[in-house]
């Protein structure tokens, strides 16, 4: 048990912290969100309603969206792009998609390399972008989620306002959608780009996201491994 | 299909244990790994599960 939580305490370190932050914006958005009801001479609601409305999810959603996008596009990006010196990218020359050898797919393929690894036709080319597949689905259906839950929110102020309903197609343009969207793709984009450029000069000892502290500046990971 | 394709398939077919989706796909069958699949399988459906929420509640109007 003690060797299982080792070797995955990555992944499970930043479940638990993401755990812990859904929960804290849960509490924190409920309180928020009976503030402005009272301010508005409205009943205040129960945690269980809040965590199950539409104000609350457009919120998860909208964040979500924008980091599936950020990785998605890193993804993207890093088998095409290049940054000297950089540990996240590849070096310069090795730009595009490698070939079978350097892939160990096909012929090949190590005796433990993943089956569809080995295997070709579909099941090869769904699993040599499988990563790629699954985060820009999960982008794509979190900004849906974002879209829907925006709507309703976006309906329900109207009303207080009296103003007409919009529609979903209505919503998907109009500059509160966009608003909401862009100012979380603009953080990603720029975190990823710092990290990338920060991490040709700047070190972390021990780091997996970092160059080893006496590597030269313009030799990437990939070089130094 | 190449000699190891092949082999590879008939490997897992002809197993005594039902295998997984994830199993079959990377043909990892160590006891070591099965902390790695729990923790895919962790994220896999915690994402599946919000994502679920996030596009149902909207549709019902709440």
């Amino acid at each position: 048990m003690r060797r299982a939580l080792r070797d995955n305490g990555l992944s499970l370190a930043f479940f638990a912290i993401f755990v812990l932050a859904l929960v804290g914006q849960s509490l924190a958005g409920w309180s928020f969100n009976n503030e402005e009801l009272q301010q508005h001479g409205q009943t205040m609601i129960g945690y269980l309603a809040f965590v199950s409305s539409s104000a609350f999810l457009v919120d998860v959603a909208e964040n979500w969206q924008s980091e599936f996008l950020q990785f998605s596009l890193f993804i993207f990006g890093t088998i095409w792009l290049i940054q000297r010196g950089s540990p996240e990218s590849k070096i310069p020359g090795d730009e595009g998609v490698g070939t079978d050898e350097d892939q160990y797919v096909g012929e090949h393929a190590r005796r433990d390399s993943p089956l569809w690894a080995r295997v070709g036709g579909a099941r090869r080319w769904i699993y040599s972008n499988s990563l790629l597949l699954v985060m820009t689905t999960i982008f794509m259906l979190s900004w849906l989620a974002q879209s829907l839950g925006g709507v309703v929110v976006a309906n329900d102020e109207n009303a207080e306002h009296g103003l007409p309903a919009i529609t979903w197609a209505e919503y998907v343009v109009s500059p509160e959608f966009w608003n909401r969207t862009l100012q979380n793709w603009q953080s990603e984009f720029l975190a990823v780009g710092a990290m990338v450029a920060f991490a040709i000069y700047l070190r972390q000892r021990g780091s997996s996201e970092s160059k080893p502290v006496g590597m030269p500046h313009h030799v990437s990971a990939e070089e130094s491994e | 299909m190449s000699h190891t394709q092949s082999g590879a398939d008939k490997g897992l077919a002809d197993g005594p244990h039902r295998v997984s989706m994830l199993h079959r796909m990377t043909g990892q069958d160590d006891a070591e790994t099965v902390g790695m699949r729990v923790v895919f399988w962790l994220w896999m459906v915690t994402i599946v599960v919000g994502l679920t929420v996030m596009i149902v509640i909207p549709l019902t109007g709440r």
